[in-house]
């Protein structure tokens, strides 16, 4: 007991002291190999006389390769969600264009449509209004612009309803200059849609549309 | 030259070779696998899908909703 | 010097040497055919690559085309 005692005391004092004495070449940790003791048991009866090592390591590719295939196609599909994503959806599509048939405007009146939420001023244009929307003097006007510039064909003006100032709809056929005009802070427009008088900077604005089938029909977007 | 070595000597010996081949064989897994999947699901649900109920509602088959051209 | 060596270091530019590329090119092209493999995996979804390169292929691109009848597409 009490030699074991003392035993177990020995190491405390002194960590060292009882370490043996190994050469310096068995504390190195490079190519232990080269020092091992161990020898490789011999399995020659295990394996099998016409063994292929072909066919483990087609074996063993075919694995790693079709994990790289169903990762790669899995890849691409998370991409492809978030991208898509970003895109349109198909109520949005289906809302983005709006067809008018334009032979049921009778000259000189005006129709307003919903477009994406926001009203589309239509206006079928006589010919003494085509007449006094082009001699306009361009200096009188706050934001210049040519009447041929807004209109693609001079009898139908097309034009958003928002008034420029703080997004009133302006009134039709209405104001000092015979166009439109805006009641919530007394925006005057002209037969063209420019701002003439009042506290909206810039003329109405003009959304893309197009004309089919011989202008019988106006598809706004 | 057996089955295995043919495989793994075209196959997977240069691995430019092994990852042309993993891509190209992804391209085509993708697409006949959304094929495979459109076309059991359109066997599975045959008859309810539009392309199939389509003709059905042209042909007369809603009599509230059209009023004209119907004798 | 033994003929190995010297093999290695005539004519470089840098690492880079005729010998060299020439006997790693074919690499390069299989390299490039992978290259190519993996953007046909990435633009397979892309409608523009679809109606440009896939649909073209020989019975197989028959996956894009799209058979939906004009009258049901939202525009």
């Amino acid at each position: 007991m009490l030699s074991l005692r003392n035993s177990m005391r020995a190491p405390l004092r002194s960590p060292f002291r009882n370490l043996p004495k190994i050469p310096s070449r068995f504390i190195s940790s490079s190519s232990i190999t080269a020092k091992s003791t161990y020898r490789t048991p011999d399995f020659g009866e295990c394996i099998q006389e016409d063994r292929n090592p072909d066919k483990s390591r087609t074996f063993a590719y075919f694995m790693v390769g079709s994990l790289g295939l169903l990762s790669s196609a899995g890849a691409k599909s998370t991409v492809e969600t978030f991208v898509s994503s970003m895109s349109a959806s198909a109520d949005i599509l289906a809302m983005a264009k709006v067809e008018v048939s334009l032979a049921a405007i009778p000259e000189g009146k005006n129709v307003v449509v919903k477009w994406q939420g926001k009203p589309v001023f239509i206006r079928h244009r006589t010919d003494s209004e085509i007449q006094e929307a082009n001699s306009v003097d361009m200096s009188a006007l706050k934001d210049p612009q040519q009447d041929s510039d807004r209109v693609k064909d001079p009898k139908w003006l097309v034009m958003l309803g928002i008034c420029t100032h703080l997004g009133c709809v302006p009134i039709g056929e209405a104001g000092d200059f015979g166009g439109w005009f805006c009641p919530c802070h007394g925006s005057h427009y002209d037969i063209s849609g420019r701002i003439r008088k009042g506290p909206a900077p810039l003329n109405l604005e003009i959304p893309a549309y197009e004309f089919e089938d011989d202008e019988s029909k106006l598809i706004v977007g | 030259m057996s089955y295995y070595s043919t495989i793994y000597k075209t196959l997977f010996k240069r691995n430019s070779v092994f990852v042309g081949t993993v891509f190209f064989s992804a391209f085509v897994f993708q697409t006949s696998f959304d094929s495979a999947v459109t076309s059991w699901y359109e066997n599975h649900n045959k008859g309810k899908l539009w392309k199939d109920v389509k003709f059905k509602l042209q042909n007369g088959g809603d009599d509230d909703e059209d009023e004209d051209d119907d004798e | 010097m033994v003929s190995y060596i010297s093999q290695l270091t005539s004519k470089s530019a840098g690492r880079f040497n005729f010998k060299g590329m020439a006997a790693i090119a074919p690499d390069l092209f299989l390299w490039g055919g992978a290259w190519a493999a993996s953007l046909m995996v990435f633009t397979e979804g892309w409608p523009r690559f679809q109606s440009t390169l896939y649909e073209k292929i020989p019975y197989f691109g028959q996956h894009w085309v799209d058979n939906t009848p004009a009258e049901d597409k939202p525009n």
